[in-house]
């Protein structure tokens, strides 16, 4: 009996350390770009009412994100396209101006890291509230990323062919 | 049992001592339960009315992953829940064709290889879809919702590598 309690508890301490390794070591790169995913939907989210501090430095941290090129090519999404980050940015804004809110969340994430760029498939909810009406949807897309220094930051969102018709 | 037996049993089991052996039970069961249910048996919330009427818009049910364990293979007509996203967000589809298989819809017909599958899955619901035949690739699935009454492009369907196939719902 104390033979098999001895070998429980050594179970459990490998497992718990297996797991304690690979939470420090093993999801570094994969952190950094789940947390660009909460940063830049942190951006784009707005409440009812906005402060105009808020906007700027949200206007601010969103070119941080990206390349100097971004592309977009999303079934429906209305600036798709290739455009520099400048343009990117206002146009996003704009677009940001006509909603009273935004609530994006990401519901999955599915990240393939090849050396300095990756992939990352993600499916999001968007609950957004314009001209009186709200809208409810989620998309599908990949997001395209390549590592500078010791960032991660966007290039591309396109639509995803992980199932194709 | 006297009563206060009964309320010294029922304190006891909920707050029982914490024995080394206590603890070791509960150890045990804590590492058991998220090993079944993180691996084995994941439970899933259904969100979609791409199943109707076999799964209902919004529901639960558990994926069952040992059933594409150990080279297991799927099955024509069988209901299998597809990594789409992450291991958080799921397809639940019916694998419709297998590799080499070729579908295609002809005025709502769903044809498997030039004939309408067997089995009250391959009309479940009236549509009126066409799509041009083609031909499943070697190391993937064709996966279809039962429900077809929407438009065809509103319906996430299509060939999809059996690598990312994780299980079956248990019901």
């Amino acid at each position: 009996m104390k033979n098999v309690k001895n070998i429980v508890l050594l179970l459990v301490v490998l497992i718990a350390g297996v797991w304690g390794v690979w939470f420090f070591l093993g999801r570094g790169e994969e952190a950094k770009i789940r947390q660009r995913f909460l940063d830049a939907v942190g951006i784009v989210n707005k409440q009812a009412e906005e402060k105009n501090h808020t906007l700027a430095a949200k206007t601010l941290q969103f070119g941080y994100l990206f390349g100097d090129q971004v592309t977009v090519n999303i079934h429906h999404f209305p600036y798709n396209g290739t455009n520099d980050i400048s343009e990117f940015t206002s146009l996003v804004f704009r677009g940001r101006a006509m909603c009273q809110s935004i609530d994006l969340s990401i519901l999955g994430l599915e990240i393939e890291i090849n050396g300095d760029s990756a992939i990352a498939r993600c499916q999001a909810r968007a609950k957004v509230s314009a001209m009186g009406t709200v809208y409810d949807e989620k998309h599908h897309f990949h997001a395209s990323l390549q590592k500078v220094g010791r960032k991660w930051i966007f290039l591309s969102f396109e639509d995803d062919d992980v199932i194709k018709k | 049992m006297e009563r206060d037996d009964f309320v010294d049993a029922f304190y006891r089991f909920l707050f029982p001592k914490l024995t080394k052996a206590y603890l070791l039970r509960l150890g045990v069961l804590v590492v058991v339960t998220v090993g079944f249910f993180g691996v084995v048996c994941r439970p899933c919330v259904i969100d979609g009315a791409s199943m109707r009427p076999t799964y209902p818009a919004h529901g639960f049910v558990f994926c069952w992953r040992p059933a594409f364990w150990f080279g297991r293979k799927p099955k024509r007509g069988q209901v299998v829940m597809a990594r789409y996203a992450g291991r958080n967000v799921m397809l639940l589809k019916r694998v419709v064709a297998l590799e080499g298989d070729t579908v295609e819809f002809q005025n709502g017909v769903l044809l498997v290889n030039g004939k309408e599958p067997e089995g009250a899955w391959a009309h479940a619901t009236e549509c009126d879809w066409n799509l041009p035949q083609r031909t499943v690739e070697p190391g993937n699935v064709y996966l279809i919702g039962d429900n077809r009454s929407m438009p065809i492009e509103d319906h996430i369907f299509g060939q999809m590598s059996v690598k990312r196939l994780e299980g079956v719902p248990t019901w």
